[in-house]
């Protein structure tokens, strides 16, 4: 298969910052209008940023980008189709919280952050069937879509306490009080620990036999279960803001990102397609 | 686009063809292909092996044959359903082509034809595939491979609404099964001809079928 760098990069930015949106909306859900609107901007440009970054990647994945415009055209029959329109709607309704949050200094409006949560909830829908071709048996299976979830969850989590971490100096962020928002880090970190288990699901179940008989398979879980162990010790062992929280958490998420860019990078060299 | 031949379909007697690629060429050539870009392409299956029997003779089921392949334009074109810009697309006589100001050169046609018929040209950032040789069917001539074959391989025909076994197509490795895609090409057997789920043969020249 040619040089697949430009979908590596934008299939695990674009997971990882829907992922990053479902735990803002966790939180959300817990905390409500409590939520300090700086911590959101920072989530927020964090999460556009990185969007914008995917963008960049897929069209450099393309011959002829000048053409994309013509991308939805197929939206009855192509999942390629739905999937550019899905990531270019997530992308706006993100830039228009974004906008909306810097403009009012307020906190997010609950049905853009509802609305935003869907959008990616069906780009990491559409980006998995455009992998589940029936003429490429060894991604044509039931294993693609849960090691997409699986990422999702994890990188998506970490991302949302990297940015945290990065920006607000804290892990799990404040109110508009300066007091740390309920519950915040330990719903981020549980969901990022479902996301490491799916993918453990994925790699490691029957269905999934296509690459089961591959060495360099081991390399993925135990980068990513050493990134969320030292993940649990910065947040459940060391107060938040400490150095050594903050120390501890960039080397678990660094972890977690190389073992997600391996499984990503074989996720593409496993393409075998039926026929000539 | 009005054709003397309504729904055409490409015949290919697998028992007389030689391997000459003689189609491929007069098929690069009719089309200025740059090098790299193979519309049809010529397969050498083959396989077998020789025994030393205890009688100290040798037993063997050696078996070679040659495909000559190029885009089916299949009744499911599986590049026209993933096409996410229409730049796949099929007319009203079965002929799959690509639009090249729509194409944006994704390559996902490529990832899901199992014939290999997409074929992308770098220098333009966009798809190539066989269109049958439409011109040449519009002058009521057929397609330069077809009218190139020296053995008569190769040849032209019509659709037969009561399907194509009754042309005596029967589907043979390394061709996939023709319920992905339902191609609309006739391939009359070898009769070393083998399954297509058979893995008791190989492509014997990978490198004249796609740059490896």
């Amino acid at each position: 298969m040619y040089s697949h760098w430009s979908l590596v990069l934008f299939t695990l930015v674009l997971q990882s910052v829907v992922g990053s949106i479902w735990c803002m909306q966790a939180v959300f859900l817990i905390n409500g209008d409590r939520i300090d609107p700086l911590y959101l901007k920072y989530q927020l440009v964090g999460a556009l940023g990185l969007t914008l970054v995917g963008l960049v990647a897929a069209m450099a994945h393309l011959g002829t980008p000048g053409s994309s415009f013509n991308a939805a055209r197929n939206l009855r029959h192509s999942w390629l189709s739905r999937e550019i329109v899905a990531v270019n709607v997530f992308a706006g309704i993100l830039a228009i919280m974004t906008a909306l949050v810097f403009v009012t200094s307020t906190s997010v409006n609950i049905w853009l952050m509802l609305g935003a949560s869907l959008a990616g909830t069906t780009v990491v829908y559409t980006m998995a069937r455009v992998y589940l071709v029936k003429t490429v048996p060894t991604w044509n299976h039931a294993g693609t879509p849960v090691t997409f979830l699986g990422s999702t969850l994890l990188v998506g989590a970490a991302l949302f306490t990297l940015l945290s971490y990065l920006f607000v100096g804290l892990s799990q962020g404040v109110d508009q009080n300066g007091e740390p928002l309920a519950g915040a880090y330990g719903v981020v970190f549980t969901i990022g620990l479902t996301g490491l288990i799916l993918k453990f699901l994925a790699t490691w179940y029957p269905f999934n036999k296509s690459i089961a008989a591959e060495p360099v398979k081991r390399l993925q879980p135990v980068l990513q279960s050493i990134g969320v162990v030292l993940w649990a010790t910065a947040i459940f062992f060391f107060p938040p803001g400490q150095s050594v929280s903050s120390v501890l958490f960039m080397m678990a998420a660094a972890f977690l990102v190389s073992g997600e860019i391996i499984h990503r990078i074989r996720f593409y060299n496993n393409y075998t397609r039926v026929g000539l | 686009m009005e054709l003397p031949v309504k729904r055409p379909v490409f015949i290919l007697d697998v028992q007389i063809c030689t391997g000459c690629k003689t189609c491929m060429v007069a098929c690069k050539d009719k089309n200025d292909l740059e090098a790299g870009i193979r519309w049809r392409r010529v397969v050498e299956y083959c396989g077998g092996e020789w025994l030393a029997m205890p009688d100290n003779t040798f037993r063997q089921d050696i078996f070679a044959y040659y495909i000559s392949v190029s885009c089916n334009h299949c009744a499911s074109p599986i590049c026209v359903e993933v096409c996410p810009t229409g730049a796949m697309n099929q007319n009203k006589n079965g002929i799959v082509t690509v639009d090249e100001s729509r194409c944006m050169g994704c390559r996902y046609c490529e990832w899901a034809c199992p014939y290999s018929a997409p074929q992308y040209q770098a220098d333009k950032g966009r798809m190539s595939k066989c269109d049958f040789c439409c011109d040449e069917l519009e002058a009521g001539r057929p397609p330069a491979c077809v009218a190139s074959c020296p053995t008569r391989a190769l040849s032209l025909g019509e659709f037969d609404e009561s399907g194509l076994e009754s042309e005596g197509s029967i589907p043979t490795a390394p061709l996939p099964d023709d319920a992905f895609t339902a191609p609309h090409a006739v391939f009359k057997p070898h009769k070393m001809g083998k399954p297509v789920d058979s893995k008791a043969g190989f492509i014997a020249n990978p490198e004249e079928n796609k740059d490896v």
